[in-house]
């Protein structure tokens, strides 16, 4: 057993284990908040419990029980979490590939929410990435149910807004990423993602707005292929060799090394806007 | 809401929720494991025209290239994958700083996770920023300012 632990100790860095103790400190809070505010909306304990040990999605939740306390229908209720929950597809896709392809990723896969993807991409090697999302996975899947029963004991007892509780989860959320921000494409990807999304969350059904940002990829994407075809018709006129291989690879070992300048591009572009 | 529609609801919320977390893990797994089949392939064609009796500099040079590449493009497929995720994790950070539902938040918790988000830019760290942040909010909300 202790072999275990030991091995845990070589694998992540003392930081991760400090990352994961603030970060379930403030699930801890909100899940009280969570908690209360349901109580407050008429559910009774056992609604909360199931729905924080099944969705564990904390916004989602959030979302759930907002819209039933405003008088909405349970199916309204389903659709807005669901959405909300959307964006843990593409967190989903992020972690796939360092997720052991076994019956753990059945189990782990439940796990899968904001924070534990955060913290887990602050680690270098696909295992310490594994150990750092189970860490935090586990936390939450214990501190948040754990919490929120506290918050509906408690009830109206606890005032969130007074203790500023809402502006604790995006710091958390901003500091896990902040790392990330110091290179310049992912800084102006991230600008421009965000001010999609906060210009579309009025518009849109609530939970919607954050995926939205994700459409700042179809713009590079679409920058790509117009590259990509104008260097192929560059690439066909100046080519001597008839074979397709040739050509094909030519243009795949441009576009392989362009790829870094490609992306410079992008960024000068954006940054200059 | 009566117990039977409620679990419904969750029953609803929970596996649909699950799906999209269980689809998007298996369809990175599966990316990352095809971009890893395809390297090695490459790799050992690669091998196999240096051998060969019709291998000119040419010949030679596209599939070790194309190999590159698409080794690279592994690479590139998950970075971008990464860049997504922080994409996606600022885009829901901006979201919740800013948004209340649909309102806009008052001032107090807009003022308090500025004041979170530049400390943690000064390199300060997680938990003071957190504590930062939640004062300047309650503070604000408490006196009445604003």
């Amino acid at each position: 057993m202790s072999s275990v632990f030991r091995t845990i100790d070589r694998v992540l860095p003392g930081s991760t284990y400090r990352d994961v103790i603030i970060v379930t400190i403030t699930i801890i809070a909100v899940a009280l908040s969570y908690g209360a505010i349901s109580a407050v909306s008429g559910f009774p304990w056992w609604q909360t419990l199931l729905l924080a040990m099944f969705a564990l999605g904390g916004a989602a939740e959030f979302t759930f029980v907002g819209v039933i306390a405003a008088g909405g229908a349970p199916v309204l209720a389903v659709l807005a979490g669901l959405l909300v929950n959307s964006r843990n597809f593409a967190f989903g896709m992020a972690v796939g590939p360092f997720f052991p392809q076994d019956w753990r990723a059945l189990l782990a896969a439940h796990w899968i929410n904001d924070e534990s993807i955060a913290v887990s991409r602050t680690v270098s090697t696909d295992r310490a990435r594994w150990h750092a999302f189970l860490l935090m996975g586990a936390a939450i899947a214990v501190m948040w149910p754990s919490g929120a029963m506290v918050g509906q004991w408690l009830g109206s007892v606890i005032d969130a807004d007074l203790l500023g509780l809402d502006a604790a989860f995006p710091i958390i959320l901003f500091c896990l990423i902040r790392g990330d921000l110091k290179s310049r494409t992912t800084l102006s990807l991230t600008v421009v993602g965000i001010l999609i999304s906060i210009l579309l969350t009025p518009l849109l059904p609530l939970g919607l707005g954050a995926v939205t940002s994700l459409s700042v990829f179809v713009f590079v994407a679409v920058g790509w292929s117009i590259r990509s075809i104008i260097r192929k018709r560059r690439g066909g006129a100046a080519q001597t060799d008839p074979s397709g291989a040739g050509d094909r690879s030519g243009i795949d070992d441009r576009s392989g090394v362009d790829d870094r300048s490609g992306v410079d591009d992008l960024d000068r572009q954006e940054g200059s806007r | 809401m009566s117990p039977v529609s409620f679990l419904i609801a969750l029953a609803a919320l929970s596996i649909g929720t699950y799906a999209m977390r269980f689809a998007g893990v298996k369809l990175g797994a599966a990316i990352a494991t095809k971009g890893k089949r395809r390297q090695l392939v490459t790799a050992s064609a690669g091998a196999d025209g240096t051998a060969g009796t019709n291998s000119t500099a040419r010949s030679n040079s596209p599939v070790e290239l194309t190999g590159e590449s698409e080794g690279d493009s592994t690479a590139t497929v998950t970075k971008w994958m990464d860049r997504a995720t922080v994409v996606l994790i600022g885009a829901v950070f901006a979201t919740t700083a800013i948004f209340d539902g649909q309102d806009i938040a008052d001032p107090a918790r807009l003022i308090g996770v500025g004041v979170g988000v530049l400390a943690s830019i000064l390199r300060v760290p997680m938990l003071i920023c957190v504590l930062l942040g939640m004062g300047v909010c309650a503070g604000i909300r408490m006196t009445g300012i604003l």
